[in-house]
């Protein structure tokens, strides 16, 4: 399971995401997919900015 | 006098209902059009000719006993080979649904059919409605991609092989590509059109999508199209307006919204410089032009879009990823597996934030009666690897609010270039209004020189 904190830097994020991939299809899978690691890592660092409001549920369907 | 395959949908349901076009010679048309074309193209992946000539013989001794079925009696229409069609071969683009056949109609090509439409085949789509990019060619110029995900629906469309396609969009298929071949592209509001038995990207991002030649035709096709569905779970308990007549009420100088901020910095000088034009046209026919801001959710709009699709097509694909993962194009194989990497808690986080999202976005569009911007950054890219850049739809396709793409000219290079309007939620009546009026002041009507 990825383990990511509020303050995680994308780095941070990055170094959880490939671990995971590294478990779950091996080194070279996780080699594959760096630059979609990347730009996942920094897709949730840019949503882990942002603090929604405690009221504000998912919206799923519109 | 015009070839039938030339005719807008409008034009030819109206000449079958005057008893002037025979279904029969439609059919044909396109069919020989087709005939003619896609050895080039490469548009259109199935097509059951016996049947469609045999459908478009039961349409015409109809018409002929005064017994027209509705609005598209006799019409062909053209589906992305996402849509389910029974008996007919639904493969998405991919290997790993290579062999699939539906035992039922998608909800939308029922309604098609019950409209006295004729499926006349299935168009080309990337795997699975995602960016590897697809076979099919930009008639404009072959080195340039055609877009995505919608290719084949946006090129026969383009090509007048047909007059109206289906396409779908979860980031930017439906206008992006409408933009990229010079046609009219409409992404109503989510929820309008029901998704059911429509092969899945991401179900809260999904929308059918319409690609069509006039704006007349795209709300022609949304009537037809629209309505609440129990057997999909987004559908809208919304009714149905009459959306001719409420285009027709809207046909006239309108308030337009315009942004700055984000898409000036994004686009190309030219396509900046062309949409400050065509927005001085319209200011010099009447419109009111109000500039406005962004809402401060926009910031984490993209990477929230990007997210929930990316988990939301794990979850439909594990079961096929386990088995044959080697079958998935580069691109959609890689999305998934990030989707299977995002924990729970981010997923939700993005649906909480593009749940504020829509609400702000609904906040700026209720300043105006539309919102426009360049329908995309660049005209379409001279790379077939890649189905281009969808940035300019996905604030609209996850906030779920209606977008049309309209044609609007020509880069220095010839490749369409195009304008997007954005309106409110199940208004799409006037959001078409506008771009009836926008078209009409325009008057830009693109065809590939070569397919003419």
């Amino acid at each position: 399971m990825v383990n990511m904190k509020p303050n995680d830097s994308v780095e941070d994020i990055a170094r959880e995401l490939r671990a995971q991939a590294v478990r779950l299809w091996g080194e070279q899978r996780a080699s594959e997919l760096e630059t979609s690691l990347q730009q996942t890592a920094l897709q949730l660092w840019e949503l882990g900015q942002v603090t929604p409001h405690r009221d504000l549920e998912p919206g799923f369907y519109q | 006098m015009p070839q039938p395959y030339e005719l807008t949908i409008s034009q030819a349901a109206q000449q079958i209902n005057d008893k002037k076009l025979s279904p029969v010679d439609l059919a044909q048309s396109l069919l020989d059009r087709i005939d003619a074309t896609d050895k080039d193209l490469k548009a259109w992946v199935t097509i059951d000719r016996e049947e469609v000539m045999t459908n478009a013989k039961e349409r015409e001794e109809e018409a002929r006993d005064g017994k027209p079925r509705g609005l598209l009696h006799g019409v062909p229409v053209g589906l992305k080979d996402i849509f389910y069609t029974a008996g007919m071969k639904t493969a998405a683009g991919s290997k790993v649904y290579a062999d699939f056949v539906p035992d039922f109609d998608a909800t939308s090509v029922t309604k098609i059919k019950e409209a006295g439409g004729i499926i006349l085949g299935k168009a080309v789509t990337t795997e699975f409605a995602t960016s590897d990019p697809s076979p099919t060619y930009n008639p404009w110029n072959f080195e340039h991609t055609p877009g995505g995900s919608s290719s084949g629906s946006s090129v026969a469309v383009a090509t007048k092989t047909v007059g109206a396609a289906l396409g779908s969009q979860t980031g930017g298929s439906t206008c992006r590509p409408a933009a990229y071949n010079g046609i009219v592209g409409l992404k109503a509001t989510y929820g309008r059109i029901s998704r059911c038995g429509v092969v899945p990207v991401s179900w809260s991002l999904d929308h059918v999508g319409i690609l069509v030649r006039t704006v007349e035709d795209a709300a022609l096709m949304l009537q037809v199209l629209s309505g609440e569905d129990p057997n999909d779970p987004g559908s809208a308990n919304q009714p149905v307006p009459n959306f001719i007549k409420q285009m027709e009420v809207h046909d006239r100088p309108p308030r337009i919204g315009i942004v700055s901020q984000y898409y000036e910095e994004k686009s190309t000088q030219e396509v900046w410089a062309h949409t400050q034009d065509i927005v001085q046209k319209l200011a010099a026919a009447g419109a009111e032009i109000v500039e406005l801001s962004l809402p401060e959710s926009f910031k984490t709009a993209h990477s929230g879009q990007r997210i929930v699709m990316n988990v939301e097509c794990a979850s439909f694909h594990e079961q096929f990823h386990a088995t044959q993962a080697e079958d998935y194009g580069p691109r959609v194989r890689s999305g998934m597996e990030m989707g299977m990497l995002i924990p729970a808690t981010k997923y939700l986080q993005a649906q909480r934030l593009r749940r504020q999202f829509r609400h702000d976005m609904v906040g700026m569009v209720q300043q105006v009666d539309a919102v426009m911007t360049p329908a995309t950054p660049a005209p379409a890219p001279k790379d077939r690897n890649t189905t281009g850049d969808a940035s300019f739809q996905v604030p609209w396709t996850t906030s779920g609010l209606p977008t049309v793409a309209l044609p609007s000219g020509l880069s220095q290079d010839g490749m369409p270039l195009a304008v997007q309007l954005g309106g409110l939620p199940f208004e799409e009546g006037k959001l078409l209004g506008v771009a009836k009026w926008c078209e009409s002041v325009l008057g830009v009507q693109l065809s590939p020189p070569n397919y003419s």
